[in-house]
């Protein structure tokens, strides 16, 4: 592996930073040289001088092979990640060095939690520096670098291989010089459109601009302490919904869609069922509140299950009610969408509905050879056979998903916290979703958590982001060479 | 246009990266250096200010201290020790002045703390030197010398005014001083926030261009190994060799520097020496 060559790559997704930071910067020049003006400039000037360094000296490369593309996607990850703390850091306030560390992580993970009690008293500057990273970490850090730079070659697919799960990949059926345009189009596309529905609906330019690209990096970070709650407005909780359910959908399947072409997203079996379970699970959720009294009306209730359902289910995390106030066999099911999320090749974390689709699809099919043992039957999913080696991957990646969740509730549970506040956190964090239940319910935060769980939390985050085994294989780091 | 631009930023010799290295070496420092500067300049105000601000409240409840005193004086050589009109003439003008001084001073407390980010309450302070103020003019305006000619034992009633009326009212208006003297340093909290926050700003930013500079300084020795040492050496080594034993120089050099025309120009040599 060659070391000079991954931190060129690192050094480039720093200048993308560097110019988020410095638009943030604007954004508080704008408001009046507020109180973040300041970091955010420093911050942007010290990130753009840490990226350019290695730009001078490393030469160009066409090639670069699948151990430096993990290294690279890894190495960004970590280092947008410590970069990002720095305008937190020199702004104070409630940002100590572990939960600007969290704050960073959360945002460039897309996760959307929070350590802060106030956020309405942060200056806008740092609050759009937070929709940024939030931003930047939806459509993936290296992807930005490879936008831009368009002389990489062959480079282009090894990078996206640790950004994007493998069935992801064999959804894509455009070349992979394509990818990246259609990512980016996609993407901002459905930025802008959110901003301008968002702001047509009451909302203003800034809260529009930074809830759409919290709405589209399915991260969930709101400039309000009452989340979405503070607009009261269906017409604002209906156009987050349709960004949020978007950006969980494939991108390459939303770019045919958009252009005609004939995989597009109503004939997706994968997105069919992803839809198909939000609509049953917030139908369901609307009976059992109105059934326990906890909203008076059908209609009021199938609108914030409705709103939950999608925004957990897509990893946001936004929300307009206290879910922790709801009952059992809701908090159940939106546990169970927690784990499920949305689908590969989108902004949003979790398992993924495309595994569970063949994780189902194997299960059956194991118990028809149980009953005809001769039997040759082929897994398959939008009429495209699954190879053995996907689906083993599929089910491993769950088992490895399931014993992760387990171990961070029982460190969870080490450092004094009850089971549900414990296993939902974990949930949570690994599938970058944002608020869990109990003390991290939707409308608490992480803040009351001991340091060595915000830590923990982070760890998960970056797990869960890195679709698990792009992390792991950082601990077979020396073998690599 | 742009081919302009891309050569003005290309970097491609050996000088000019190494420049541009301790450029943003010595930026590093220079910015660590003037945030440095500007951060301590803006604790040093930060502080003046809240000594200012302590200094001045000591100075206040000095003043108070003072011209209660200088009150009390007057009213003990003038009600207790009594004596001729000629005796008490000169306390009746000390008493006047301290009544004057007193309100002053109080009203400066009483203003200056209404200025503050968390304004202590001197209600009591303001109501009791009123009490005992016209209490002392009372006493200037005869008030109390009315009661005395009309009586015979007049040094007992005013020796009892003095004890019974006047004194618990010096007392109260002493504890309220105290109080304030106390009270105003609490009300320099926000102050202290703001300074420790200032000064934290100070340091972190420092703390963070200096992590930046050593990563820098880390990634230049890297570069200056990988690109300049290493290729040196080993078209050393090459050019031994082949001078020695008269092995091939076939050194594969990656960079596009001055190392790499130095390599090619060792071939060219070579070859013509052939």
């Amino acid at each position: 592996m060659r070391g000079h060559v991954v931190i060129r790559y690192i050094g480039m997704v720093l200048q993308f930073i560097a110019a988020f930071m410095l638009a943030s910067a604007m954004v508080s020049m704008l408001n009046g040289y507020d109180s973040a003006y300041y970091p955010l400039l420093l911050s942007s000037f010290l990130t753009a001088l840490l990226g350019i360094f290695p730009l001078l000296f490393v030469d160009k490369v066409d090639e670069i092979n699948t151990k430096e593309g993990y290294a690279i996607v890894v190495g960004s990850w970590f280092v947008a990640c410590i970069v990002g703390m720095f305008p937190y850091l020199i702004w104070g306030g409630e940002f100590s060095i572990i939960n600007a560390w969290f704050e960073s992580v959360s945002g460039f993970t897309t996760t959307g939690a929070s350590i802060l009690n106030d956020i309405e008293f942060l200056p806008r500057g740092l609050l759009f520096w937070r929709a940024s990273s939030a931003w930047i970490g939806g459509i993936g850090v290296v992807m930005f670098a490879l936008v831009v730079l368009p002389s990489m070659g062959k480079s282009r697919h090894m990078l996206s291989n640790v950004e994007m799960s493998s069935i992801a990949r064999d959804n894509f059926h455009y070349r992979s010089k394509v990818i990246i345009r259609i990512l980016t189009m996609v993407y901002a596309g459905l930025t802008l459109a959110t901003t301008l529905a968002l702001k047509y609906s009451g909302m203003t330019w800034f809260d529009a601009v930074t809830h759409a690209m919290s709405s589209c990096s399915t991260c969930g970070f709101s400039t309000k302490n009452a989340s979405v709650a503070f607009w009261d407005s269906p017409a604002i909780e209906g156009i987050m919904m349709a960004a949020m359910t978007l950006s969980a959908i494939h991108f390459g399947i939303l770019y045919a869609t958009f252009t005609g072409r004939r995989n597009n997203i109503f004939r997706s079996e994968v997105v069919r069922t992803f839809v198909g379970m939000m609509v049953v699970i917030s139908i369901v959720i609307a009976i059992s509140l109105v059934a326990e009294d906890v909203y008076p009306t059908v209609g009021e209730a199938l609108r914030h299950a409705s709103f939950q359902v999608v925004s957990i289910t897509t990893t946001s995390g936004f929300a307009t009610a206290d879910t922790n106030t709801w009952t059992s066999l809701a908090i159940a099911l939106l546990v169970f969408c927690s784990v499920i999320c949305g689908c590969a090749g989108s902004t949003s974390g979790g398992m993924k509905v495309d595994r569970l689709l063949i994780a189902t699809k194997v299960i059956r099919n194991r118990m028809k050879i149980q009953l005809h043992p001769n039997a040759v039957i082929r897994t398959k999913m939008d009429g495209t056979v699954q190879d053995d080696g996907v689906q083993s991957l599929v089910m491993t990646f769950i088992v490895t998903y399931i014993l992760l969740v387990l171990l961070g509730t029982i460190v969870y549970a080490l450092f004094g916290c009850d089971l549900t506040t414990g296993f939902t956190a974990s949930i949570a964090c690994i599938s970058n979703v944002g608020p869990g239940f109990g003390e991290v319910g939707s409308m608490s935060n992480f803040s009351e958590l001991p340091a060595v769980l915000k830590l923990t939390s982070t760890i998960l985050m970056l797990i869960g982001r890195l679709e698990i085994f792009g992390f792991i294989q950082l601990l077979f780091i020396r073998s690599w060479r | 246009m742009f081919d302009k631009l891309k050569k003005l930023f290309t970097i491609n010799s050996i000088k000019r990266r190494i420049q541009f290295a301790f450029l943003s070496l010595i930026l590093l420092l220079c910015f660590s250096g003037a945030m440095s500067l500007f951060e301590l300049e803006r604790v040093s105000h930060d502080t003046e200010e809240i000594l200012l601000a302590s200094k001045q409240n000591v100075d206040l409840a000095s003043d108070m201290i003072t011209a209660l005193n200088e009150q009390n004086d007057a009213m003990i050589y003038m009600a207790v020790i009594g004596g001729g009109l000629s005796d008490i003439a000169p306390h009746f003008r000390e008493c006047e002045s301290s009544i004057k001084h007193l309100s002053l001073a109080v009203e400066r407390a009483h203003t200056s703390m209404s200025n503050t980010e968390t304004p202590m309450a001197t209600d009591s302070l303001v109501m009791f030197t009123n009490r005992i103020n016209a209490m002392a003019k009372a006493y200037i305006n005869g008030e109390i010398h009315g009661a005395i000619a009309a009586d015979s034992l007049g040094y007992e009633t005013t020796h009892s005014w003095y004890v019974e009326s006047y004194k618990p009212e010096y007392v109260n208006v002493s504890k309220q001083i105290t109080k304030y003297m106390t009270g105003s340093e609490s009300t320099l909290g926000p102050d202290v926030n703001r300074l420790s926050h200032t000064a934290r700003r100070a340091v972190v930013p420092v703390f963070i261009a200096l992590v930046v500079m050593l990563v820098v300084v880390l990634m230049f020795y890297f570069f200056l190994r990988h690109y300049f040492v290493k290729p040196v050496l080993r078209i050393n080594n090459a050019l031994g060799d082949y001078l020695r034993y008269r092995i091939p120089f076939d050194e594969n050099i990656a960079c596009r520097d001055e190392i790499r025309t130095l390599h090619d120009r060792i071939i060219t040599l070579i070859s013509k020496l052939r």
